[in-house]
Parts: structure tokens; sequence; C-alpha cells
């Protein structure tokens, strides 16, 4: 009864206000019960009409087509062919800094489609499978990657996907998107439609199944949760620069060396120049970066005892993560540096810490007084050279302070760049990056382009490979990608016996290391760079101590 | 009247709910019995208002639904009776036709095609009679205009009997059939769809029945022609073809819509031919035949003998709710479809509102007065209300009586008897006869003063029209309406004598007649009631003394004593303020005699007073009698305890303007609260 009062009265008065007097005055009398039905049936049917027009535009999230809105982020698996996404709700498009990329992206898969569906030739009839980019689409200076991070990452999956495309392979490859949020933390929407998106057991003709993920790029603990999604559901997982041992699921693998292989390439570096021997530790207070946990923990197993560094340290907080005190306050460490006359400071902490803590050596007093020449060395691993650092400003400050860095990483763009200890892939790498992507030089140095296209070519090589022996036009399923990447193995004597040949170098897996790979070249990256430098052959994970690989 | 007293119920209830339609605002409301709505029969005697309830009613729904009001009694035209090809039934169905496709705001207008059609049949006319030929043509081209069928300069509107005569092929002069046929193809070609002029076809031919469908309009206009009862038969076709149009035209989605019902206003329908088409419409739908025509009627007479045996007659206050407790009964009859109303007087509160709306108010007692005197009946009400409105300080001055009232330079008396007998040479004669008391005395009158012997029939005329007009059943008085007797005796109070009377009918002349004509038939009491009249008091109550002791019992005393006194009084202005201080017992007022004379003198006088219809009694006179009676009851020899119990109901009932009951011989009393009770005197 309240119902019908407080639902029919004003309906009734509304529907006499709207229909019946008007009719009332402009007929001259009042309308019947047959003419006040049909007037409420048209009123239903405008009302139902206008409802469905606004309705689906009201509830559409401002997020594109496949996206969903969470905590203010448009996160979830694009297919960028027909629209540009936006990764944030009311946005148009992606960021402008990498949106022509998207663009390209989008453009490619269109291809790839119509190669498909609409071939101009039966007979270049192409089918093609999926692979899923997953990184934080939205940049911030404050979380997992900046957007130039992004950008160098999805040109090398990009650059990756087009020389896989333009192989006469027979297969092509639809590069979907996911968006994981900014400190990837929202990574299960883009997870769930990824594993949707596998085909049957056994894909036939026509389909296009997803065959993998690469990307996820951060040692963080949302990286391990996805990854274990992905793996429950057996798709294999990809991870261009992931580098904390603690990080593992059954199906994901690494394309970067672990933590402590860095380290053991800083250790052998260290043999030979040992300095004077003075060590200092600074690291990164936050315990839920697995990467600097990680390369703390395996620093201090290193390092602890020889260069005394339980008590040589201090901690600040990183930039990266939600706010937990004033970030990057790194003050107090210059001071512990330059006070205990340190030349050998381990640094475990984020890329873009490293240019407050050259500054801040720069402007301690007791460090600009400082008489000697030998140089402060930062030791570092990472993926490459943080562009950050190698500003001309960042390098005067350096030069000023008498600091250089020394990074245990997967690539070496400088050194690569000038042809020297360069793998044989990286050439054709760099042309095609400069040719598709439009990067080039100092862009590259970063590793983040590098190590995607590898982590892309280690899903399209096993594709490749894994067609090989199934029939003729029936495509791989994810355990068919993820069998073949298990085998992809480096001999020992250098054999490459199905092994990547990455532009960062080859390698292989093996199992019971963690999918870690094998061969891998591990160089000490010296910045600034001295004139006439000529790098020293680096270090390869699972090297023998006479230097064969595997050992 | 601008207003309906008392007929509330009619206007704001009963027919907006039959129709569905408010009777003022835009406003439809449920339609009360929607698949058999009831025919409405208002009756009530001259003057009782049921003209301006139908006036009313058509003025509140012109040109909002289809509404058309027809008087019955107006057609009737001795000369047009004698044409072949119209009758008054025709007429009113013309006139109904034309009112209910009059022009409706928002809606289309309606359409008639098989009564149009059947009118056209009918208005065939024998080849070479101009007469006919004229009718048909006038009344076509009514139809045509009013209909809306042709515009108002549509030039084939006022052709009609040329362009039919230009389709006829020469031939026979007196044959009528190619006429009648030559009609409705012209009507039909012209004016109707195909369609519909099948339905009116296959209509006609279900009416007639096997062995005259063949051409059954042709067959309908010779029926018509031939008179007597075939024309009946065809008069009942052509309401039976209203009824099926509305019935038609009310369907499918006008019905779905709930769209307002049409409403035929039939006044006088006690008139011959009114009273035939309202059966027609009845016997109709007594057939199961079921149409969306809201029939009211109006009709003089009773409602009990007017509607027939099997009608519902209600009061107003039944008809409340749309009638809702009606149902037709299952006797198949004409008059089950009937809900009879007899409309009432107005009563007390009605007359108060429609005499206080004026401004400035008259003084108070008028509306008691005026109550008194018309009984409650409407047009005597609306016509001392007009004239107090047009002179309010004439009925103003204290004394004055209604009966000086003036209206437009008339006594409201007179305009008063106009409307209730229209006939001037019978006005004269009732003028004359009202102060009879019964037929001996009215045939005395007409000896007396009626000489030529056209007027010796004036009795009989007179009495024919009381009972017809008026619905008298009673012999005495002979003027039994009391509303109509006092405007009559009035009159004849009022009015100077024409010169042409021969002798002169005044007052005495009159009277002394009648007293000497009562003298004569051994009627004392008669005789003492016009001596009164002819104001020699003294005789009267002389007479009433004499006959207060034995043998008379007090019971026959008291109605001798109302008998008496009731006489109508002198043509003296002063009159009222004698009578009214002999009454008090004013000084130098008492008679001569005994206790006794003095009382039954003071008591005739007040009694005088109190039972004149020009004047309402108030709590001083009525305290008088009841003092009066109560004294005179310790003075009867048999009759104390009568004259005691008396005294109080004199007391009572004359404050209510009520006739006391045993002042009335017994006959009249009736078992209950009848007559007498229910009718002031």
């Amino acid at each position: 009864m309240r119902v019908i009062d407080v639902l029919v009265r004003p309906a009734l008065w509304l529907g006499r206000t709207v229909f019946v007097r008007p009719f009332t005055r402009l007929r001259g009398r009042p309308p019947g019960p047959a003419e006040k039905g049909l007037a409420g049936l048209v009123a239903l049917a405008l009302v139902i009409t206008a409802a469905a027009l606004t309705v689906p535009v009201l509830t559409k999230g401002d997020c594109s087509h496949g996206l969903e809105e969470r905590q203010g982020e448009c996160v979830g698996l694009v297919d960028a062919t027909y629209r540009t996404p936006s990764f944030k709700p009311g946005a148009h498009g992606p960021d402008p800094r990498f949106a022509p990329l998207v663009a390209l992206v989008a453009k490619e898969n269109q291809r790839v489609r119509d190669a498909w569906e609409h071939p101009g030739d039966e007979d270049r009839r192409k089918p093609y499978v999926k692979v899923a980019l997953l990184l934080p689409f939205n940049p911030s200076d404050s979380g997992a990657m900046t957007a130039e991070l992004i950008q160098h990452s999805l040109a090398g999956a990009y650059a990756a996907q087009r020389a896989a495309n333009t192989a006469q392979t027979g297969v092509n490859f639809e590069m979907l998107l996911g968006n994981l949020g900014t400190d990837l933390s929202l990574w299960r929407p883009a997870v769930d439609r990824a594993t949707a998106m596998t085909g049957p057991q056994k894909p036939k003709e026509g389909d296009a199944p997803l065959v993998g993920v690469m990307g996820l790029p951060n040692s963080v603990q949302a990286t391990e949760d996805a990854a274990r999604a992905l793996s429950d559901a057996g798709v294999p997982a990809v991870s261009g620069v992931l580098s904390s041992t603690d990080i593992a699921a059954d199906t994901l693998f690494k394309v970067a060396p672990n933590n402590r292989n860095s380290v053991d390439a800083l250790e052998r570096y260290l043999a030979k120049n040992p300095g004077r021997g003075h060590g200092y530790l600074v690291w990164d207070s936050r315990a839920k970066d697995k990467y600097v946990t990680n390369t703390k923990k395996e620093l201090l197993k290193t390092f602890g005892r020889k260069y005394q560094l339980g008590i040589r340290q201090n901690s600040y907080v990183g930039t990266m993560g939600p706010y937990e005190g004033a970030p990057h306050a790194v003050a107090a460490a210059a001071e512990g540096i330059c006070r205990t006359d340190s030349d050998t400071v381990f640094l475990a902490g984020r890329d873009w810490d490293l240019p407050y803590l050259v500054q801040a050596i720069a402007n301690d007093p007791e460090c600009r007084s400082r008489t000697t020449k030998d140089p402060i060395r930062i030791l570092r691993v990472s993926t490459g050279l943080t562009s950050r650092l190698t500003t001309p400003e960042s390098r005067r400050h350096m030069e000023q302070a008498g600091v250089v860095t020394l990074n245990a990483a997967p690539t070496d763009g400088p050194s690569w760049r000038a042809g020297q200890n360069a793998p044989g892939q990286f050439g054709p790498f760099a042309a095609v990056m400069e040719k598709e992507a439009g990067l080039k030089g100092a862009a590259l140095d970063d590793g983040y382009a590098i190590m995607h296209y590898d982590a892309f070519r280690v899903l399209s090589q096993a594709v490749d490979d894994a067609r090989k022996e199934l029939a003729a036009r029936r495509l791989p399923s994810e355990q068919d990608v993820t069998n073949v990447i298990r085998n992809m193995r480096m001999l020992p004597g250098d054999t490459c016996q199905g092994c990547v040949r990455g532009a960062s170098g080859d390698f292989g897996y093996t199992a019971g290391n963690g999918n870690w790979p094998v061969c891998k070249a591990v160089p000490v990256v010296e910045f600034p760079r001295p004139k006439g430098y000529r790098p020293p052959k680096p270090y390869r994970t699972d090297q023998a101590a006479n230097g064969s690989c595997p050992g | 009247m601008s207003r309906l007293y008392g007929r509330d119920v009619l206007l704001d209830d009963l027919v907006p709910r039959l129709v569905g339609l408010d009777a003022n605002e835009p406003k439809l409301l449920r339609q009360a019995h929607p698949d058999d709505p009831p025919a409405l029969l208002l009756t009530g005697p001259h003057g009782s208002g049921r003209t301006a309830v139908l006036d009313a009613l058509a003025r509140a729904y012109q040109a909002r639904l289809p509404v058309a009001e027809v008087n019955c009694a107006d057609g009737g035209d001795a000369t047009a009776a004698m044409v072949a090809n119209t009758s008054p039934v025709v007429d009113i169905l013309t006139d109904a036709a034309c009112g209910l496709c009059a022009p409706i705001t928002g809606r289309k207008r309606l359409r008639l095609p098989r009564l149009w059609t059947g009118l056209a049949a009918v208005s065939a006319w024998t080849r070479g009679d101009a007469r006919e030929q004229g009718v048909a043509q006038a009344r076509m081209q009514r139809l045509l205009t009013e209909c809306g069928l042709a515009d108002d300069g549509d030039p084939r509107a006022g052709s009609w009997a040329q362009d039919v005569g230009a389709l006829v092929a020469l031939g026979d002069r007196s044959d009528l059939a190619p006429i009648a046929d030559a009609c409705v193809r012209l009507f039909s070609d012209r004016y109707l769809h195909r369609r519909q002029a099948r339905d009116v076809q296959s209509f006609y031919a279900s009416r007639l029945g096997p062995g005259r469908d063949a051409e059954p309009l042709a067959e309908l206009c010779r029926a018509f022609h031939l008179g007597d009862d075939l024309r009946e038969e065809s008069e009942a076709s052509l309401a039976a073809a209203l009824l099926e149009d509305l019935r038609a035209h009310y369907s499918g989605w006008t019905h779905f819509n709930q769209t307002p019902r049409p409403l035929l206003l039939l006044d006088d329908v006690h008139s011959g031919h009114g009273s035939r088409l309202f059966g027609q419409f009845l016997a109709h739908r007594a057939q199961g035949a079921r149409d969306p025509l809201v029939l009211v009627a109006a009709a003089r007479g009773d409602a009990r003998h007017r509607a027939g045996p099997d009608a519902a007659v209600r009061t107003l206050a039944q008809l409340a709710g749309g009638a809702s407790g009606w149902r037709r009964p299952e006797t198949g009859t004409p008059s089950a479809g009937v809900v009879a109303l007899e409309l009432p007087p107005l009563d007390r509160g009605d007359i108060v509102a429609m005499l206080m709306a004026g401004d400035p108010p008259p003084r108070p007692e008028l509306p008691r007065a005026v109550r008194r005197f018309t009984q409650g009946s409407p047009l005597g009400c609306g016509l001392v209300r007009d004239a107090v409105a047009a002179d309010p300080r004439a009925a103003d001055l204290p004394g004055h009586d209604v009966g000086t009232l003036r209206l437009a330079g008339q006594p409201v008396t007179r305009r008063i008897a106009a409307r209730l007998v229209p006939d001037a040479e019978l006005r004269r004669g009732l003028v004359l006869f009202s102060v009879a008391q019964d037929d001996g005395a009215a045939h005395a009158l007409a000896d007396t003063f009626l000489t030529s012997d056209a007027q010796q029939a004036a009795v009989a005329a007179a009495r024919i029209h009381l009972r017809t007009e008026h619905g008298a059943a009673a012999d005495r008085p002979f003027v039994a309406d009391p509303f109509l007797r006092a405007v009559l005796v009035h009159e004849l109070r009022r009015r100077s004598p024409a010169p042409t009377e021969d002798p002169p009918q005044t007052w005495d002349a009159v009277h002394a007649t009648l007293r000497d004509h009562h003298a004569g038939a051994g009627d004392p009491v008669a005789a003492l009631h016009h001596t009164l009249a002819l104001g020699d008091a003294d005789e009267a109550v002389r007479g009433l003394t004499d006959l207060f002791a034995p043998p008379t019992t007090a019971e026959e005393w008291l109605r001798h004593l109302w008998h008496v006194a009731s006489a109508p009084h002198p043509p003296r202005p002063e009159w009222a303020e004698e009578c009214r201080r002999i009454a008090r017992g004013a000084p130098g007022t008492e008679s001569a005699g005994d206790y006794v004379r003095r009382c039954v003198h003071r008591l005739t006088h007040a009694v005088w007073l109190a039972a004149d219809p020009l004047t309402a009694p108030d709590g001083t006179l009525c305290g008088r009698i009841k003092w009066e009676l109560e004294q005179l009851s310790g003075r009867h020899v048999t009759g104390a305890g009568t004259l005691f119990d008396a005294a109080q109901e004199w007391h009572d009932e004359l404050r209510e303007l009520r006739t006391p009951p045993s002042a009335l011989p017994a006959q009249d009393r009736g078992p209950g609260p009848g007559r007498s009770h229910g009718e002031s005197h």
C-alpha cells in the first residue's frame, strides 16, 4: 500500500500534468481511459527507449571496451584492434608518450586479423595466436614504471611482434595489452581475461588461442600472485626484467638474470678491481619490494662479512610505492659514506633513487673536501642504465663528486651499440627497433626494450618450434608453448639446443633452477664511461670457473 | 432560473454518471449502467421544474457531447398532419438527429446513417404534390446542413427535391416508389460510404422481416404513407434506427475509450406522439437491443401512472450514486427500462437559499410565507424570487403579503396563473370556479355568471383540465391543488371585473351566490364559509357558536371550524391587521355574548388568519389558537379531551404550515402520514 502511495500517486500526478491537462486544453475535452492507456503505453515505450539509450551510456564506465574501472584506473586486457584504449577513466587514449606505439600495435593487430579473416589471396591466409603484454600502463613517477620505461618496454615488444610477423614462419602474433594498475596490484582482471582466452587443449584451424603472456616487470608480491594465477591456468609467462629470486611460479620464465647472478658478477668484478676495500650499504627500507629486499639479502650474503656491511649501512624510503615517510632522504646515507671514506657503496634500491644518492654525495661537505682521486663506486644490480642517471646534469654531479656507478645488468647498451661484446642478435634488434618503433641510441641503454624484445622472442620462438612438431595448420596451445620453453637448452660447450637467441645474447632454460636463464651474460656496466673503455668479457650465469657455459 | 434548486442530484450526480461526463468540469466519470442505461422519466405537476431540469442539462452538455432537447408537445401541427410524408414523430426524430449531430468540441460529429436514410425515404413525396415536396425539401435541407453533411453554402442542400426529381424517369404520377428509391439512392451516393449504405439496407430489411425486405426503404416509405398502424410501424423502425446508429457509433474504440454517451432530452412525453415515441424507444430496448443513448424524458402527471407497471419509481435521494441500485427487471416489458422520478416540491432549505441569495436579503419571514403560498412549487418560488429581486423594497415592507408583489408591472400571482393555466379563456373560468367547493357550486356559478352557450361548457372544460393537467383526483374543493387554488382565488380577489362580464364577477357577488347555493342545498357550514369570505364574521361566529353545542361532536365542530375559517379573506387591505387584533383580543374588538361566543369569535379570526395561504402564521398566532381551544375544551359538553388534544395538535401543525389532521374529513386523512400531513394548506 505504501509503495503504491509512493510510486503510483506521483506517476498519476505526472500523467495528469503531462498528458491529461494539455490534452483537455487542446482538444476541449478530457481524454478517455483508452487514450490514457495508449498515452501510458507510448510514455512507457519512450521511457524504455530512453532507458535503453541512456543506461548503457551512464553505466558504461569511462573505460574502453574490455577494461574495467578499479580504483580510478582502467585495468584488464584490451584488444587494441578497433579503438584506442584509455587506461584512465575519462581519458582519451593512453598516455601521449606511448600512445603512438599503442596505435601501431593496434594497426599491426588489425593487419594480423585481416590476414586470417579477409586475406586477399587464400594461399596467403595466415593463422595467428595471441600474446598478452602485461604492464602497468599508467605511468607514475612513484609507481612501478615511468612513462619512458613503459614506452621502451612496449617498443621492444612491438618490435619483436613485427619481427616475428615478418619472418616467414606461417603464423602471426596478435599482441593484447593488459594493464596491471600503477602498482601492479590490479592484475586480476587482466589475468582472468588472459586465461579465458586460451584455446582448447587441441586448437583447431581458425582458433586464435592465447599462447602466453609477457611483461610482469617488477619484483613485487603482486607479480608473483599474477604469475601463480597464470601458472594455475597453465599459461606460460615470460618476464623481461624480473630479478628477485623470491618470485617463482611453475610457468613463470625469466629472461633477466636473478640478483644472485648479478651479485656474483659484481663479486667477480670486485675480485679484479678491489679498490680500497671500504664498503658501505645503502638500502631501500620498503619491505614489500622484493627486488630491494632480495638484492639486500644477496649483497649481505656475499659482501656482508668482507665489507662489514652489518654496521656500515644506511637505509632510506624508496620512491616507488605508497607513502611511508619522506622518500629518497638519502643525505644521512651520503654522510655515512663520506665519513667512513667508503669507496665501494652497495646500493639495494631502485633506479630512480640513484640520482638522489649521487646528488647527496656530491653535496656532502666531507666528500667535497675529499682529496683522494679514487672514485666512489656505487655497485648495483639492474636491467640497464637508467636514463635518469645519464642526463648531463647527473653526469656533471657524478664527475664533480667523483662517483661512478657499476651496474650488474643483463644489458650493456653503451658497449653493445659501440660493437663491443655485442651479442649476435643485437644488430638485427637495433635495426628493427629503429625501423618499427623509432627507438635508437641511448634509448636502448635502460635495457627495457631489449629485455621485452627477448621476452617476446621466447614466446614467438617457442610457438615456431611447437608448430614444427604439430600437424600443418594446427596451432599450438599454451601447454605446447610451455613444454617447448622448458626444453630450450644451452648444452655444455655453448651448444645451443633450441636455445633462445635473444638480443641480449643466447640463453636457455633448465629444470630445477626456478626458470632463470642459463648462460645469460651479466656485464657490469660502468658509468660514466671512461674514455677508451673496453669492457671485460662478461660473467655468464651458470658459468663454470674455467669460463665454459654451462658449467 | 439560473440555478436548479432542490434538483442537484440530477445535474450533479445521476445524469453525469449516466453519460459519463461531469456537468461542469471537463472530467470523465465512470459510466453507471454501462451496457443498459435506464431511461429516466421526470414527472410532476405544472410548474414543478421539469423543463428547467432538461434545459439545464442541455445547457450543461451543449457541444460537449451529442445532446438534443426536443419538446414533444410542440409538433402536431394540424395542417402538417394532413401531409402524407410527415408526422409529429418524424419531426421529433428530425429535431433529435439535428441536435445529436451538432458539432462537439474535440470529437468528430455523430453520424446517423440509418436514421438519415430512413428520414430521407419517408420524406418521399407523391409526384406533383407541391406541399409534400416542400415538406421534404425543408426537412432534407435541415438535416443536411445541421447534421454537417453539407456546408452552409452548399447548393446541393437547397436543390434536394430537384436533384431527386431529375433522377426519376417519367412514369406513373401516383407511384411513390420511384421517388423513394431515388431519394435513398441519391442520399446514399452523396453522403454515405458504401459500407454504411449496406448496413442501412440490411438494418431495414431485418426490421421488416421476410416477404417485405426486397426493397426495405421503399417499403418503409410506402407503409409510412399509408398511415395508421403501418405508419406507427415505420416510426418504430425510425426510432430503432436512431438507437441502432448510436449503438454502431459507440462500439469499438469509442466504447473502449468511454466516450461520454449521447443524451436525448424529451420534454412533455405525456403528449400523444411524445409518449408513442418514448414507448417505441423502450420497446426496442425491451426486445433485448442495447444502445448507449441516455434518454431523459419529462412528463406531466404522476410518476407511477406515467411510467408504467414495471418502472422503478424512485425519490431524488434514491437516485444518488447514478441510480446504482437499479437493475432492469426481467419482465421484458417496455416499462421495465424506466426509472421514474416524481419531482418533489422545493423544501425549506431550497426556498431559503433561493430567496436569501438576493442583495439586499429580504425580510426573514419571507421564505416562510413563500413556502406557505407556493407549496414549494419551483415555478411559484422562481417567479416570487424574481419579483423580490426586481423590487426588493416592496418585499421589505412589513405586513405586505406575497400577493402584493409585482413583476414587470404585473402582479406576480397573475403571471403565475398565466404560467400554470396558459389558456386565457380557461383561466378566466378557473378563476371564477376557484372559490367553489364542488362541481355543484361551480355549476351554480356558471349558471349565474356565464350566460352565453359557449361558456356553459366551462365547468366541464375546467374539470377536464384539472384532471388531465393537474392530476386532480378529488372533487372537493373544485380546485384541489392548494397552490393553484391560492393563486386563482387571489386573482379573483385582486382583479376588477371586466366590462364584458354580465353580471360582473365581483368578490361579493360570487360569494353571495355560493352562500345562497349552499344554504339552499342544505349545507349551512359551506354557507358560513362563504359568509366569512364576504367579510361577515359575526354571522359566521354565531353559526359556529351554535354548532358548539350538542348534538355536534367536538371532532365535527373542529372540522366545521376549519372549513369555515379557511374561507378566503375579503379584498380589504386592512383585513389581516384587523383579524390579528381580534384574535389577540385587543380592546374594543370583543363581541357581545357569552364566554363561548367570545372565545369562538377570537378563535375563528385566529384560524382565519392562520389558514390564509398568503401569509404564514407566526408563533404568537399559533399560541392564541392553542389557548382558545384549551379554553373551549372546558366548555364543551362531550369533547373536552378532543379539544384539549386538538389545541396542541393545531398549534404544532399550523406552526409547521400543515393542515391539522383533525381539521380534515376522515376520508382525507388517510391511513398514515399521507396527503393531509404531507400537503400543507
